[in-house]
């Protein structure tokens, strides 16, 4: 694959922790090799943190090797942040364990909930956004990061369903989570999209709704439609509506880090790159007409 | 209107239940609640389905995708997940298949998802360099018999009455001979070990496996040696230790 020179220029032997203003992609166990064989020009990757709680082995052993090239990320996707239930005590304690070892520049979860009763079903469930409910997450995101010490980012989430008692419309909420915490945002592009299809919003006006400074991470992923609704199935390219959405975001934030997510029917690594560079030549279009 | 607990709590039944009876919690807007609670069923429960089936490849192979996906369903709804790591999804597999009914004509299969099991504990365990022999140097030969062993934590025992490794073997992808497996070989003792990420099943004799689990269960020599010589009387001690040690597999000694 043909790279411009001056694309993504690689942390090469760095030990840069933070995640700089450039296009990254997830990081997948069938790339490891490759990447560490051909040290792609990638400004960084992300990892489900979940996936590097084991005591040791070959995730763990790659991840370090990545981490001495590239700013890593981790993104959570099992602390259920918006579960009744109080905060899995041993999952903070893994997921603080990985942080100290591997120094990510950020660190995310989801505006979702996952388990309920001490039982898991290990998906982002959405939340019915309703006082209540935002209080209990603001207070988990902000038990969240006085365990680990630092601030954390929550990413909107998909969704196929509303519940009838949501009051507070879904951007409302996202923005009164950031503010009442303190915690940055992850907006995923992706998901807006998804949803503004599925429950009949203006995507635009949800950008327009969130708070200038609160947003450190943008998330990209291809969706899939079956018949009646949109599903986020992280396994195909960005469409061009999310693409344009992304350019209404960069606009309205300036230029932050963004990762494309990839996660089922995973691809070769070249066509990740792809995806990254025109997320990448979008971000740097957008840097020059801002300088 | 539900407090967020209940809402948790009615959602994880419907979705379960696929039963939307009760489900007026949730907005009637174009496609029905019922198709739009399917949804996140068809996701939680394909997301399981992939979770087993990538720790029990070798199961699945056995019973063929088709059964493995009704089985995989019955423990899902059976056997609720207990964290948030999906990578911890699927201990119970085993013990779910004991009492599973239509697998009871294939009665080796428990153990054939116990050792798969095991295999993926071994994957994810911890990494340890090997400290045995520079401990050694300051302890006299004749308090040998007191010591305890550690074994490498990457490494797992295993047992069973039916010709496990062997079904095993034989349905790898890269297996290449007869697939036919006689169940009369009889019983099997193993050793899983990683090494520099490979994973390995190694056979064990009788006694060389005994002498191990008394060592894992934190015996020292003298006490598991015992019992390891009344099931293998010719069971060289030293040679035995010395080879186990200088492949990694005890890594650590108290004394």
């Amino acid at each position: 694959m043909q790279m411009r020179d001056d694309y993504l220029g690689a942390n090469v032997q760095s030990t840069v922790t933070s995640i700089p203003c450039m296009a990254g992609v997830g990081l997948r166990a069938t790339h490891y090799q490759e990447i560490l064989k051909t040290l792609p020009k990638i400004g960084w990757f992300e990892v489900h943190s979940e996936n590097y709680f084991g005591a040791g082995g070959q995730p763990l052993y790659f991840l370090e090797q990545i981490r001495n090239y590239y700013p890593i990320s981790l993104h959570g996707v099992g602390l259920s942040l918006g579960s009744s239930d109080i905060l899995n005590q041993l999952h903070l304690k893994k997921l603080k364990n990985l942080i100290q070892h591997i120094e990510p520049g950020l660190v995310s979860e989801h505006l979702c909930w996952g388990s309920i009763g001490g039982r898991s079903l290990n998906d982002l469930l959405p939340l019915p956004y309703t006082e209540e409910a935002l209080s209990n997450i603001v207070s988990h995101i902000q038990q969240t990061q006085d365990f680990l010490g630092r601030r954390i980012l929550i990413e909107n989430v998909s969704s196929y369903l509303q519940f009838k008692h949501s009051n507070i419309p879904e951007w409302e909420f996202l923005k009164e989570v950031a503010v009442r915490s303190g915690c940055g945002i992850l907006l995923d592009i992706n998901n807006i999209y998804v949803n503004s299809i599925n429950h009949g919003f203006d995507s635009m006006h949800y950008i327009d709704a969130i708070p200038l400074g609160a947003v450190e991470e943008i998330h990209l992923a291809g969706f899939d439609s079956n018949g009646s609704c949109l599903i986020d199935t992280h396994g195909t390219p960005v469409s061009k509506e999310v693409w344009a959405l992304y350019e209404y975001a960069l606009a309205s934030f300036g230029g932050k880090p963004t990762l494309i997510e990839w996660d089922t029917d995973i691809p070769s690594f070249a066509t990740l790159l792809r995806e990254a560079l025109k997320a990448q030549l979008r971000l740097e279009q957008f840097n020059v007409v801002a300088a | 209107m539900l407090s967020l607990r209940d809402l948790q709590t009615q959602f994880e039944t419907d979705l379960f239940d696929g039963n939307v009876a009760k489900s007026a919690y949730i907005l009637k807007d174009g496609i029905s609640v019922k198709e739009r609670i399917a949804i996140y069923r068809h996701n939680v429960f394909s997301n399981y389905r992939k979770t087993l089936s990538a720790v029990y490849p070798v199961v699945e192979r056995l019973v063929g995708e088709q059964f493995f996906r009704q089985a995989a369903d019955s423990y899902i709804s059976a056997y609720p997940s207990l964290s948030g790591d999906l990578n911890e999804y699927g201990a119970n597999f085993p013990q779910f298949l004991t009492a599973y009914a239509p697998v009871s004509k294939l009665p080796y299969l428990p153990a054939v998802a116990s050792l798969e099991w095991l295999i993926e504990l071994v994957f994810h365990a911890a990494d340890e360099m090997p400290k045995v022999l520079e401990k050694l140097i300051n302890v006299p030969e004749d308090k040998y018999g007191e010591l305890h062993f550690l074994l490498n934590p990457a490494s797992q025992l295993f047992q069973s009455n039916y010709p496990v490794a062997k079904i095993w073997q034989v349905n790898q992808a890269d297996w290449q001979g007869d697939c036919a497996v006689d169940l009369q070989l009889g019983g099997c003792e193993l050793l899983i070990l990683r090494k520099d990420f490979s994973i390995s099943i190694n056979p064990l004799a009788k006694g060389e496996y005994l002498m191990l689990l008394g060592l894992a269960k934190g015996e020292d020599i003298n006490t598991s040696f015992c019992k390891a010589i009344e099931a293998q009387s010719e069971l060289d001690l030293g040679g035995f230790l010395q080879k186990m040690v200088q492949e990694g597999i005890l890594v650590d000694v108290r004394i």
